[in-house]
């Protein structure tokens, strides 16, 4: 599930796949507020999953993104 | 306080070519950029426009910009740049950073929303882009003007259909003699090539399937064109302080509404609209050249506007040359008054006066010199732009060689 998330973050935000790892901070690869929404409407369309507004906040690093897809897929 | 107000840049986006150069080139040329659409669209009755040529966004914008430009945003931030560079000020520089900018838009961003509805109706997706609100807002062309140039005075969008754009120079011109602004960018920027407006001028009956004939007695409605057009504007003593190169001065206008028709025009409300705009410039019918006018091609607009200019000008009306330049950059909806005022800012500038292309035979009931199909070589020292839309939404721009 990494490397599917790390390959639609990097899409998105135009960085090398190489820079994405669990504990990079989006703000590192240049996600600010208004492209992480585009990265997680991406992670929706790959993944078929609903991302709950009130779990924006504490995703702050790749790992966190993990976590939380992992949530709400089981 | 008479502050003067001078036109010291341009830029335009049209199917005529991406840059002012090959705008103006095609339009001395007589060229005319209506083609058929290609790709044609699916059940969709029009089948000619005037599309941009080879416009490749990638070309002005990176990525992220992109994601954040719907199509009509795009034309509006391309031709600012040019009209910025044109009058020699860049992004920094004071005078642009106070300016205001004000843009016209007839439809907004089209693009977008119809790629937001195929999704939701057509592909039945439960979501949506998440930047489909800040892309596809009317006011998101004056937002992105203002952000990729540094402009932070008054900014923002308005529109009157196919008036949109000289009401937004006319806002320009209204505000730099009220002493709110010394510079103002305006201009107007539309892009209707979508499957749902295009079904939907197909309804109306008044697109042409042939090409755009303004005043021919054989002409068959109007041809749609996508483009923007920009205007730098200053007052007299900011553009000499700075030793700016003047096109023209933009002597005054006039505007009126028919409370008449939503579709149809109406003759007195042309008339009272080029009226007040002679007024306000302090000029007499008699000292007019040339008058770039709405010239449409549709049955109704063409003999109603020759109606208004002969009742107004009487026997100067032989006089005049008038053309339609809609026959060759298209009907570019609110951008269309824009690309027609860079036009005639520029027949005063090169002393030529833009031809009606795809003229056929004169029509009985539009009795004027048209300047048929050739361009023509003659001293303009004052001119009118004329635009009316629908809904009865007039705005006419008068225009003045520039002498001290």
């Amino acid at each position: 599930m990494l490397e599917k998330i790390a390959v639609t973050i990097a899409k998105v935000a135009h960085c090398d796949i190489e820079d994405v790892k669990p504990d990079t901070k989006l703000k590192e690869l240049g996600i600010d507020s208004l492209k992480a929404i585009s990265v997680l409407f991406e992670l929706e369309e790959v993944f078929d999953v609903e991302i709950p507004n009130e779990l924006i906040p504490s995703i702050v690093t790749v790992n966190d993104i993990v976590q939380k897809l992992d949530d709400i897929r089981h | 306080m008479n502050r003067r107000v001078m036109i010291t840049g341009l830029g335009s986006v049209s199917a005529l070519g991406l840059n002012v150069p090959s705008f103006w080139n095609a339009i001395v040329e007589g060229r005319s950029a209506i083609k058929p659409l290609d790709p044609a669209y699916d059940g969709v009755k029009i089948s000619v426009g005037a599309v941009l040529p080879e416009f490749q966004s990638d070309n002005y914008f990176s990525s992220d910009e992109l994601s954040l430009l719907d199509r009509f945003s795009q034309l509006a931030v391309v031709a600012a740049r040019e009209a910025v560079e044109d009058a020699g000020l860049s992004c920094g520089d004071q005078a642009l950073t106070d300016a205001a900018v004000i843009i016209g838009s007839g439809c907004g961003g089209k693009h977008t929303d119809e790629v937001t509805y195929e999704k939701l109706y057509r592909q039945n997706s439960s979501r949506v882009h998440p930047l489909t609100i800040p892309r596809g807002m009317p006011s998101a062309a004056a937002s992105m003007v203002s952000l990729h140039l540094g402009i932070k005075g008054p900014a923002y969008v308005l529109s009157s259909a196919c008036a949109s754009g000289s009401h937004a120079i006319i806002q320009g011109i209204s505000m730099i003699k009220s002493g709110l602004v010394d510079v103002a960018l305006v201009g107007a920027s539309d892009a209707p090539f979508t499957y749902g407006l295009l079904k939907s001028w197909d309804a109306l009956r008044v697109v042409s399937n042939d090409t755009c004939r303004p005043f021919s007695k054989d002409r068959s409605g109007m041809v749609l064109g996508e483009g923007s057009g920009m205007l730098l504007l200053e007052t007299e003593e900011h553009a000499k302080a700075r030793g700016a190169r003047i096109y023209a001065e933009l002597a005054g206008c006039g505007m009126t509404s028919d409370a008449h028709h939503i579709t149809r025009p109406n003759v007195s409300g042309i008339i009272r609209a080029m009226d007040k705009a002679l007024l306000h410039a302090a000029l007499n019918v008699n000292e007019v050249d040339y008058i770039n006018a709405h010239g449409t091609a549709t049955l109704a607009n063409d003999i109603a506007e020759t109606e208004a200019i002969n009742q107004l000008f009487q026997g100067h009306a032989r006089q005049l040359a008038i053309s339609s330049t809609k026959s060759m950059h298209g009907h570019a909806l609110g951008a269309s008054s824009a690309l027609e005022l860079v036009a005639t800012t520029l027949s005063i500038h090169h002393g030529i006066i833009p031809p009606t292309a795809n003229f056929t035979e004169a029509d009985e009931l539009c009795d004027l010199d048209y300047v048929p199909n050739q361009a023509r070589q003659q001293t303009i020292s004052n001119a009118l732009s004329n635009a009316f839309a629908f809904g009865g939404l007039n705005a006419v721009v008068a225009l003045k060689k520039y002498s001290t």
